[in-house]
This record gives C-alpha cells, sequence and structure tokens, in this order.
C-alpha cells in the first residue's frame, strides 16, 4: 500500500494526497499521520490536493479527522489546491467552508 | 437502433474488488456518456454504495457477494442497483441525512441521495438492494454507433 508523501518546509507540513483515497488508505494514512502530530514539531499542515482526482466519503473522513485533531492539538489546516469536482463534493455535504482552502502556497499565512 | 442496455456486474465484497468492480461500472458508463462530470458523479454515487456494503454488509470478517446491475437508457438516464445478501440496514425506510462537520464517517448515502434524482433502500428476500437514478442531459450522451 502507498504511504503519503511528507514534506516539511520549516514549521509546515507539506501532505501530497494521491488520486484517490480509499477506505483502507484513509486508516493507513490515519496511522502515517499519527506519527507526524506525536512529533509535535509544525505550527500547520497543508493537504496538498493537486494531484487528488476526486474524493469520497472516506477521503473526506480522513480529512475530517484530520481537522479535529489540528483543532485539539492548536494547529493550523489548510487544503491545497483541490479541483472544482472535489470543491463540489464538499459543497454537497456542506464543508466547503468547515475547511480553510487555498488556491496557491503564496496563501498560506507568513506566520 | 437499440436505445436501452443492461449490464450485471458481480465480484466480493472486499475493499480491493469492490473498486475494481465500480471502475469496471464507470467505464461500461463512460462508454455512453461523454460528459466527465457526470461519468464522474455516477463513480462517485456508485462507489459509495459498494463502500457501504464493503463496510457494513459482511461484519466479522464474513465474505459475501455484492453485484452491480446498470441500466442504461440512451439519451435519458443511467439507472443503477447494488445488490449484497449481508446485513441489511437497522429500519426501512433508511433515514438518509447529511452528517455533522465533526462527523469521521455517515455522509455515504447522503452523498448519493445529493447526486442522484432517485434513490431507494430496501430488502427483497435475502438481498440488500440500493438503487438509484441519474437522468443525464441528452446533450451529454455519445452519439450512438
Amino acid at each position: 500500500m502507498e504511504a503519503l508523501r511528507i514534506d516539511k518546509k520549516e514549521d509546515t507540513y507539506f501532505i501530497h494526497l494521491p488520486m484517490e483515497i480509499t477506505q483502507p488508505l484513509s486508516y493507513e494514512y490515519k496511522t502515517q499521520m499519527d506519527k507526524v502530530f506525536l512529533s509535535n514539531d509544525f505550527k500547520t499542515l497543508v493537504f496538498d490536493m493537486q494531484e487528488l482526482r476526486g474524493i469520497n466519503s472516506c477521503g473526506i473522513g480522513f480529512l475530517v479527522s484530520m481537522h479535529s485533531k489540528c483543532v485539539n492539538a492548536g494547529k493550523r489546516m489548510f487544503l491545497l489546491g483541490p479541483e472544482a469536482q472535489i470543491l463540489r463534493t464538499l459543497e454537497l455535504v456542506q464543508l466547503h467552508q468547515f475547511f480553510h482552502i487555498i488556491n496557491s502556497e503564496d496563501e498560506l499565512p507568513k506566520r | 437502433m437499440q436505445t436501452t442496455h443492461h449490464y450485471h456486474l458481480k465480484t466480493t465484497a472486499t475493499s480491493f474488488a469492490s473498486r475494481a468492480l465500480v471502475r469496471a461500472a464507470t467505464d461500461i458508463v463512460a462508454r455512453s456518456i461523454q460528459d466527465e462530470e457526470a461519468v464522474y458523479l455516477c463513480d462517485l454515487a456508485l462507489f459509495e454504495a459498494c463502500t457501504n456494503v464493503v463496510k457494513h454488509a459482511y461484519p466479522n470478517g464474513d465474505s459475501g457477494e455484492l453485484e452491480i446491475n446498470i441500466h442504461l437508457e440512451y439519451r435519458s438516464f443511467c439507472a443503477v442497483e447494488i445488490i449484497d445478501y449481508g446485513v441489511g440496514f437497522s429500519e426501512y425506510p433508511v433515514r438518509i441525512q447529511n452528517a455533522p462537520p465533526e462527523a469521521e464517517s455517515g455522509r455515504g448515502l447522503f452523498i448519493i441521495s445529493q447526486l442522484a434524482n432517485a434513490i431507494s433502500i430496501h430488502r427483497e428476500g435475502d438481498k440488500n438492494i440500493i438503487s438509484f437514478k441519474l437522468e443525464i442531459e441528452e446533450k451529454k450522451w455519445k452519439r450512438c454507433e
């Protein structure tokens, strides 16, 4: 099973999501992200959605769980560059305003 | 010119096999429909219904079957049935509602209900059936060969 690709720039982790998040992948990714949260060496998580081609309830559940963890840990979370059909799916479940969505890294807060 | 097509697909209800089955079903739909968004939405609805079966129909590691019936009515609609022979829903009619924002699950059926023009969830004998219908505008269909 393919692991999440994760990069770190200063105090920000960039998590590069694959083309699709299925149910077993979402479990795998949560385990992988637990280690990131345990490290506690960051202020911001950015989920790079530029390769993601669609999202279903499993993928949405994964993002909601990451959001809850960020809120509880006092971290910030952003979704970077989702395609129109992903935005539409988030709208469908009324979560388009729940997440902070940005189109480029330039929109990240400087501090 | 034939304007109605029926397809029946079947596999075991595992996560991997069900995704492969949904892809096969979506490929069938994409042979008739040219509009990419309509095909994507059909794939999403199919994926949600099949994921529901994989997550809930066969608990405790039981294995079981997952079937998809597709009815394509050219230049009109795509009707789909997702069938399993496992544990049914706890009550009928099934109440479909969106999950609260903080909930990590419970959105699958709601997504289908938002995409489809009609949805039905029922039990017939030992079969659990999720069926939905997507009406698709005439211009979104490929030209009949």
